[in-house]
């Protein structure tokens, strides 16, 4: 959709792009030219959110359903940006490109970043958009992949909370199933491990946490083992002084 | 899909047979040797009350095990969509959660032994 968009409205069109609650894009006259209430449905088909309006001689009218700018003569991509932020205000950044921009970064307003492979697929006619690597701001927070714990002390203070990689399993439902199902004192123990998997995450203690739910993974398996070998022998036992 | 294979043929086997009639069905260690109710002692009979609808019966078997159903399947889901819904999955599995069922099952052994 972006094709035949200049320069400043694509690169603008690419920065937005990296939050991942709203989809906008570039519309160039050339394509904008026809019915109007034809290109709306289709905007809307393809679930943009904003658009950005480009070389169009004419104003929008008041009632059209997607929330758009337009491109001014000399605008750079930074005073697009912060035209749509001011003339858009649903609009809300998220907080790794917010700061990139310099916005504030209003919390309550985010969604958590998404995990790799469970959507927030890049519109595809991103891909036609060409910017050369030096405007590259920070990735978004939902193209990294789970965060290694390694990765910490690179981490500012400001970032945690929206950085947060995934909770490792604590294992919590296995742990209690082992408990109830097979044998108990593993269980428990299983379940302790699921404590502390939790308590460090929300410490912000990653490799901690990963450690304690490899932990609690064992005892949960320890606990089904016990729980089949005691079984294995027990039951023949009674069937034959059954028999 | 072996995950769900699985619970599927165990209803329906839990559904059909009663364990306390069968003398194959598993047994519990702990009760065993000790002669104590460990806290899922009479899980199996329970789902089989519950799976004839008979919840009296299941209450009367093992109530924990029964109260505990809504919460289970709670953490079923949040564990099947950890990566989907993370802030769902940290919420169910936050240390309060953990503490109150570890509590409620270690008070529930004791309660099941030594009170009724």
């Amino acid at each position: 959709m972006s094709e035949g968009a200049s320069p400043v409205a694509s690169a603008a069109m690419e920065t937005l792009n990296r939050g991942t609650r709203y989809r906008v894009g570039v519309v160039p006259e050339s394509i904008f030219a026809g019915d109007l209430e034809a290109m709306a449905e289709a905007l809307l088909g393809e679930k943009v959110d904003m658009l950005i309006v480009e070389n169009y001689s004419h104003e929008l009218p008041a009632d059209f359903p997607v929330a758009h700018i337009m491109v001014l003569p000399g605008d750079d991509e930074q005073q697009l940006i912060d035209r749509l932020m001011r003339e858009c205000p649903d609009y809300a950044p998220e907080r790794s490109w917010a700061q990139a921009l310099g916005e504030t970064f209003d919390e309550k307003r985010t969604v958590p970043p998404p995990m790799p492979g469970s959507g927030a697929v890049p519109p595809a006619y991103q891909q036609a958009v060409q910017v050369p690597p030096q405007e590259q701001p920070q990735p978004a927070p939902g193209m990294q992949p789970e965060m290694q714990p390694g990765n910490q002390p690179g981490m500012q203070p400001g970032m945690q909370h929206q950085q947060r990689p995934v909770m490792p399993e604590t294992s919590l439902l296995w742990s209690i199933l082992a408990t109830i199902l097979c044998c108990v004192i593993p269980g428990i123990i299983a379940i302790v491990y699921s404590t502390m998997v939790s308590s460090k995450y929300f410490a912000s203690d990653y490799a901690g946490a990963e450690k304690a739910s490899r932990l609690a993974q064992i005892w949960v398996i320890v606990s089904i083992v016990l729980g089949c070998v005691f079984n294995a022998l027990y039951v023949p036992l009674m069937l034959m002084s059954s028999l | 899909m072996v995950l769900i294979a699985g619970i599927i043929l165990l209803i329906a086997l839990y559904a059909l047979l009663d364990p306390g009639q069968l003398v194959w069905a598993p047994k519990c260690p702990l009760y065993v040797f000790t002669g104590l109710q460990c806290p899922g002692c009479g899980s199996q009979r329970a789902m089989h009350a519950l799976l004839t609808g008979n919840v009296a019966d299941a209450w009367q078997y093992n109530a924990l095990m029964v109260a505990s159903l809504p919460l289970l399947a709670a953490l079923a889901w949040a564990w099947c969509f950890r990566t989907r819904h993370p802030r769902a999955y940290a919420m169910l599995n936050s240390v309060p959660v953990i503490v109150t069922c570890a509590v409620a099952i270690v008070a529930w052994f004791f309660i099941r032994n030594f009170c009724l």
